[in-house]
């Protein structure tokens, strides 16, 4: 019985289903030589186990010191069965290994679901010190759209119009529009909260779109952000958020520890041709190599690669890493290196 | 030259009497340094739309290299440009004896960028997204007020 599953769907253990039973279970295993030795109140259980032909059973409570987590059921089908002495303490003793394994695996979904928590709050608040630069980014739509707006009441107030100058304007309006709802959608995506939702996804784009979100920023800091990506390459199997995670939060702290250095221009070179095409090439050699494929090995190795000591391009000399003195920083970027490390992705993802 | 105020408090939206004028030609360049395009081209509508003479820059580095069509009446600059800030322009500009009455604009409503708005001496300062008649008028008092070569 796995109880935790059945936890998870919201509907309690599995267990739960038999009051008669879980009563019993606190005290110590039930078992029972013959569907009749069972009490009334077990009615209808004992009609369930006459339609699966059960006609004897061990059943081994599994406990986590005093809360009964599921239990263990052996049961004899057909046939009436002789029970060993000792086969009551053999069992009872797989149940404990059973009960430490459930737990462990409750405690790893609970540590997951933290995980999860606290790799929402690091990207909260990287959002946050990007806050200033996405006001930047909307307000230049923004600006644009009321400058457009008043010039064509303008226009029209002086009785000017030009059919094609309004239209131009109005098309550059409705580009504007779309342009600050595309900021939106991206800041959307970026915080949502979600459980990690993999699919086939476009390395360069999510480098891309990242760029995009964090233009204005580099521009407060004085960078110049110069792509550099492969054309063509394979699709990398990732959940999305996470991955532009993992290109925001390097470059974003990357970024900041150098303007609080130097505070003149730099630039932020990434080069994603050399690194990209090796993630790829990890994924699919050890896909082919193991069923159960491991291309989040390439993606580990992209992180790592813009890690604290990475060169980063040829442009400038690596600096030492800002995260390493500022609690936090690290905590967010441990948050997805390990979300990345726990998620290994399927073996299709060799495609 | 002092920064006079904060327009954002000051400026009020001009009367339609001085609209009414807008067709003529008012004599006077005014340069516009904008990473945006977009943002550039409605701002040169509005200010063409207003009489003056209009010609954009996307960054500083262009304004170094092309240089201004004739000495501007009046700039208006983002203050966060890509490749050096709006203030570091103006300051090199004036530096080179180029003292030109400038309107910063800016997305980051903020102490800082305000900070060095008024170190570098700007005239005005709007903060993004800018009505269109107090640009217009900033516009007007920048040109209005240019000293003839005096850098002070």
């Amino acid at each position: 019985v796995d109880g935790l599953v059945r936890e998870d769907a919201g509907r309690g253990p599995d267990v739960g289903r038999f009051p008669w039973l879980v009563a019993r279970l606190r005290r110590g295993p039930v078992h029972f030589a013959g569907l009749d030795e069972l009490s009334s109140e077990a009615a209808i259980d004992c009609n369930s186990f006459a339609r699966l032909g059960i006609s004897s059973a061990i059943i081994v409570p599994l406990i986590d010191g005093t809360r009964l987590l599921g239990a263990l059921t052996f049961s004899v089908q057909r046939r009436a069965h002789g029970r060993p002495a000792d086969l009551l303490e053999r069992l009872e003793f797989v149940g404990g290994i059973f009960s430490g394994l459930l737990l462990r695996r409750r405690n790893e979904v609970e540590l997951q679901k933290l995980r999860r928590d606290l790799t929402h709050v690091g990207r909260v608040s990287t959002m946050g010190e990007l806050a200033a630069a996405l006001a930047h980014e909307l307000n230049q739509p923004l600006t644009a759209i009321l400058t457009n707006a008043q010039v064509a009441e303008r226009l029209l107030d002086k009785g000017v119009t030009k059919p094609t100058e309004l239209r131009e304007i109005l098309a550059d309006i409705v580009a504007d529009d779309k342009r600050a709802g595309e900021v939106i959608r991206r800041l959307r995506g970026f915080l949502k909260k979600d459980p990690p939702r993999r699919s086939s996804l476009d390395l360069n784009a999510v480098i891309q779109d990242v760029v995009l979100l964090v233009h204005s920023d580099a521009i407060i800091r004085n960078v110049t952000v110069v792509l550099d990506l492969a054309p063509g390459l394979p699709p990398v199997h990732a959940d999305r958020v996470q991955l532009q995670q993992v290109v925001l939060l390097e470059p974003h702290h990357e970024r900041a520890g150098r303007h609080a250095r130097r505070g003149g221009p730099s630039s932020w070179h990434r080069d994603a041709r050399q690194r990209g095409r090796e993630s790829a090439g990890v994924g699919q050699r050890s896909g082919r190599r193991s069923p159960g494929g491991r291309p989040a090995a390439g993606l580990r190795r992209l992180l790592h690669d813009e890690g604290p000591r990475a060169r980063h391009g040829t442009l400038h000399r690596p600096i030492a890493h800002p995260g390493a003195r500022r609690p936090g920083v690290g905590a967010q970027q441990r948050g997805c290196r390990h979300n990345i490390h726990i998620h290994p992705a399927p073996g299709r993802a060799e495609e | 030259m002092r920064p006079t105020s904060n327009t954002r408090s000051a400026a009020r939206p001009l009367q339609l009497g001085a609209m009414a004028r807008a067709d003529e030609h008012v004599p006077g360049l005014v340069s516009i340094v904008d990473e945006d395009a977009s943002v550039r081209r409605a701002l040169r509508r509005l200010i063409e739309s207003a009489g003056f003479t209009v010609e954009t820059f996307a960054s500083c580095e262009e304004v170094l290299h092309r240089g201004f069509l004739e000495r501007p009446a009046c700039l208006v600059i983002d203050v966060h440009l890509g490749d050096m800030n709006g203030s570091q322009l103006q300051l090199r500009l004036t530096a080179e004896g180029l003292a030109i009455p400038t309107i910063f604009v800016t997305a980051h409503d903020d102490a800082v960028t305000e900070g060095i708005a008024e170190r570098a001496g700007c005239v005005t300062y709007l903060t993004k997204p800018i009505d269109g008649d107090v640009l217009l008028d900033a516009i007007r008092r920048a040109v209005a007020s240019l000293p003839p070569s005096s850098p002070s």
